[in-house]
């Protein structure tokens, strides 16, 4: 389990702090997502999970090891894998089985082995004929099964993507959340940070994060059913339907609470 | 445009020259390039074109690249060529007005020029059969004496592998910048070189920017990834000198000492 | 402006890329024209032919009848009347200011001293960007001020056309609605606008027409509307804007017609409500 507690963080002493008080729970075979605002802190969160940043105070801790602490910082960025947003600015070899090796490497692998891995990890991301591929004659959704194949090979136990699909076009991004959403399945804990209700849809959880805080946490479905107009105050959206569905209970039509989906509108409506 | 550009291009390929370990062919690279400056005569300099036509054929790349890569330097190469053509003293050839063609000054310029288009040529058929991967690997290995030395050999060979892997990027970002200027009214081809420079520089705030902001995040995936400097590192390639890089350092070395050698006889 | 048998192929190191095929099209004065399709599909591509930055290996591209890519035209003309927006475009701020950002396309076409300045403060204020902004770096803006400004870069050519890649990518929700709105009230104002988009939900709120390209060939162009609701988009790769998913499970209709946007839904589920509870 990863558990955020009472953490607050800020850049610099004399700004304004980014993140108050947050406590939050990722656990294996669990997805938690995170909606915010850009400027909401969702990055500075996303990068405390695996000691990338460091809070001010409260703690992070990833299966009892405190990010804190410099001796267990390498084995926290083992458990933790973490996928960013541009696909561009995250590979970092000239070829693809080169980038999914680079983290085994850093650990120290023995060659032998790392083939192996590198080898299981390329076919699980079903990248397995373009182990020698320049990523740049990648497409963006293809760069981004990189950067997973390159954590997979790592065995991590936690996977968090701070806004990973934001860059990609709907089809690459659906195809992002069905990889998601079937490495959940297979037990990893998951962090998905994004603006996309439909995204927000798939996890246990979703919180919504507002200038540092949390505002709303609850199941998606009690999340995104709420107003729109109290989520276009943290310059966020809910999802088509939903919005129907407030704009329909508005002109008297008696719905059912938390429509998000189309399915679910034409279940009510006949 | 910028992407026409072949040189220090990997052309994908499995013939012999392909398959070599990269220092035995880093070793080749240097002997080939030191021989075409010390040979001085003409049956020398055909000696060495005709090695390097032999090793084009045997890389099976394409002849169109390997003179891609000339057209490129064609420039230099005329100046090259004038500028010692006029400049060295001799037999006058002939003269407009206080310029003077001397044959000795067309002969050196000849040689001058020959001797850039087989660097050229040696160069960039190393860079078409030798990927960058496997390039930094070796430079790596080559630099693992001077590590106790407190060379960073690690951090370079990384270093150039990151620069390769940017390499296509920023040649994209640089052409995405061009259109975004002359889509707005920037006019980059026309007038003399100064004015084209002036009307480049305001691109090189979006490109540093750009640059620095993709430096930060490349750093930050890579600590996410384990990546400390200086902590103890494996690598993904095993360079192993096969039967075939001992015969060809051998063949070379030995053709390079009686190189010398006839030099100081 | 009109393409006639465009064909673009894509010469690389490998073998060559046949981007368009075939493209016929016209863009009339006061369209607003949203171009989709599946990535790779050629969009961006076929904009690029729009300000002559690339040349039809095959076809022409005529503006107001006469070819760009002859002798005697002047692209430098056209490229003033077609103001393009390039996908995050914050990525390409020419200057250390806003001013000098959005002067720069002006500054290109001559425009010096007091017209000068009338041209970015006009442009800012289209966008709703204070005027206050000049001095600032557009490198320190939010995201969406980000935008409106590189959108201001454009408009300070005041271009007759429009030409927009994906708009709203990497925008949070509420920016890109607001930058919609600011697309539809410039299109209100007489601007012809042609955008690239993936978001089905957005092309369907906005109407005007849509063009589909597939593998580099226009497989279906109309209005929006019979576009969106009488071709089968999943054939070539896309979804369909949720509304429309919705209007024929239900059979929804609006003023005679499937419902294409959330207002006519909204209107058309009231209303076969309203028939059943009559009944």
């Amino acid at each position: 389990m990863i558990a955020v507690n009472d953490v607050c963080f800020q850049y610099n002493s004399s700004e304004e702090p980014v993140l108050e008080h947050l406590n939050l729970q990722v656990r294996s075979g669990e997805m938690l997502t995170i909606m915010g605002a850009n400027g909401s802190g969702k990055s500075t969160l996303a990068r405390l999970f695996n000691a990338l940043l460091i809070p001010q105070s409260g703690s992070v801790l990833v299966d009892g090891l405190d990010t804190a602490k410099e001796l267990e910082q390498a084995g926290i960025r083992t458990k933790v894998g973490m996928v960013f947003q541009n696909p561009d600015n995250q590979i970092v070899a000239p070829t693809v089985e080169d980038d999914v090796a680079f983290g085994l490497e850093n650990l120290g692998v023995e060659h032998k082995e790392m083939r192996e891995r590198v080898q299981l990890a390329l076919a699980r991301m079903g990248l397995a004929g373009y182990a020698e591929a320049s990523p740049s004659k990648l497409s963006g959704g293809q760069k981004q099964r990189v950067a997973i194949a390159g954590i997979l090979a790592m065995n991590p136990k936690y996977l968090v993507l701070d806004e990973a699909g934001s860059m990609l076009d709907p089809k690459s991004r659906k195809e992002l959340l069905n990889i998601v959403v079937e490495l959940k399945h297979q037990g990893m804990g998951i962090v998905m940070i994004t603006q996309h209700p439909e995204e927000a849809l798939m996890g246990d959880t979703l919180v919504i994060l507002n200038r540092g805080k949390i505002v709303h946490q609850g199941t998606p479905r009690e999340v995104l059913g709420l107003e729109a107009a109290l989520l276009n105050q943290y310059g966020l959206d809910t999802t088509t339907m939903s919005r129907l569905a407030n704009s329909l209970r508005k002109r008297g039509v008696e719905l059912p609470k938390g429509i998000l989906t189309v399915e679910e509108m034409v279940n009510a409506l006949c | 445009m910028l992407s026409d550009l072949r040189v220090g291009q990997y052309i994908h390929g499995k013939s012999l020259l392909h398959q070599l370990d990269p220092r035995t062919k880093l070793w080749c690279l240097m002997v080939l390039s030191m021989a075409s400056f010390m040979l001085e005569t003409w049956l020398g300099i055909g000696a060495i074109s005709l090695v390097l036509l032999t090793l084009m054929k045997l890389s099976q790349v394409q002849l169109k690249w390997h003179l891609s890569s000339i057209k490129v330097i064609w420039p230099v190469l005329v100046l090259t060529l004038l500028l010692n053509a006029f400049s060295i003293p001799g037999t006058t050839l002939f003269g407009i007005g206080s310029l003077i063609l001397t044959t000795e000054g067309l002969k050196a310029g000849l040689l001058l020029a020959v001797r850039i288009v087989l660097i050229i040529l040696i160069t960039s058929l190393f860079s078409f059969t030798t990927s960058p991967i496997k390039l930094s690997g070796g430079v790596e290995s080559l630099l693992k004496p001077f590590n106790k030395l407190g060379l960073p050999g690690a951090e370079l060979a990384l270093m150039m592998s990151i620069a390769l892997r940017f390499i296509p990027t920023i040649v994209e970002e640089g052409e995405r910048l061009l259109r975004a200027a002359q889509a707005r009214g920037g006019d980059l081809t026309s007038g003399n070189l100064l004015k084209r420079a002036r009307s480049l520089t305001p691109l090189l705030i979006p490109l540093f920017l750009g640059s620095f902001r993709r430096a930060d995040e490349l750093a930050l995936a890579m600590e996410a990834r384990g990546y400390q400097v200086g902590g103890r590192r494996t690598s993904f390639h095993e360079l192993k000198l096969q039967s075939m890089d001992y015969w060809v350092l051998l063949f070379s070395s030995i053709s390079f000492l009686a190189l010398i050698g006839t030099r100081f006889i | 402006m009109e393409f006639r048998d465009v064909h673009y192929t894509y010469l690389q190191t490998g073998p060559e890329v046949k981007v368009l095929k075939d493209i016929n099209l016209s863009i009339f004065s006061g369209d607003f024209l949203s171009l989709i399709g599946s990535s790779g599909a050629g969009k961006s591509t076929l904009l690029l032919h729009l300000n002559g930055l690339l040349k039809p290996t095959q076809g022409k591209v005529l503006y107001k009848g006469t070819d760009v890519h002859t002798k005697d035209f002047k692209l430098k003309e056209l490229r003033r009347k077609v103001g393009m927006l390039f996908q995050y475009p914050e990525n390409n701020f020419f200057g250390q200011t806003v001013y000098e950002d959005v002067s720069y396309a002006p500054k290109n076409s001559g425009k010096q001293g007091k017209d000068l300045e009338r041209a970015v403060g006009l442009a800012l204020e289209r966008v709703g960007v204070p005027k206050n902004y000049l001095s600032r770096s557009p490198f320190g803006l939010s995201g969406g001020e980000k935008r409106r400004v590189a959108l201001a870069g454009v408009l300070a050519m005041d271009p007759e056309l429009l030409v927009l890649d994906e708009p709203t990518a990497g925008l949070d929700p509420t920016h890109r609605q607001q930058f919609i709105l600011l697309m539809q009230e410039l299109h209100k104002q007489g601007t012809t606008v042609v955008m690239v988009s993936h978001e089905m939900d957005q092309v369907s709120e906005i109407g005007g027409r849509t063009v589909v390209l597939e593998q580099g060939r226009i497989v279906a162009q109309g209005t929006t509307r019979q576009v969106m609701t009488e071709c089968d988009l999943c054939n070539w790769g896309l979804d369909l804007p949720e509304i429309v998913k919705l209007g024929r499970s239900l059979s929804l209709v609006y003023r005679g017609g499937p419902v294409l946007t959330e207002a006519e839904a909204l209107e058309g589920i009231l209303q076969q409500r309203g028939g059943k509870g009559a009944k």
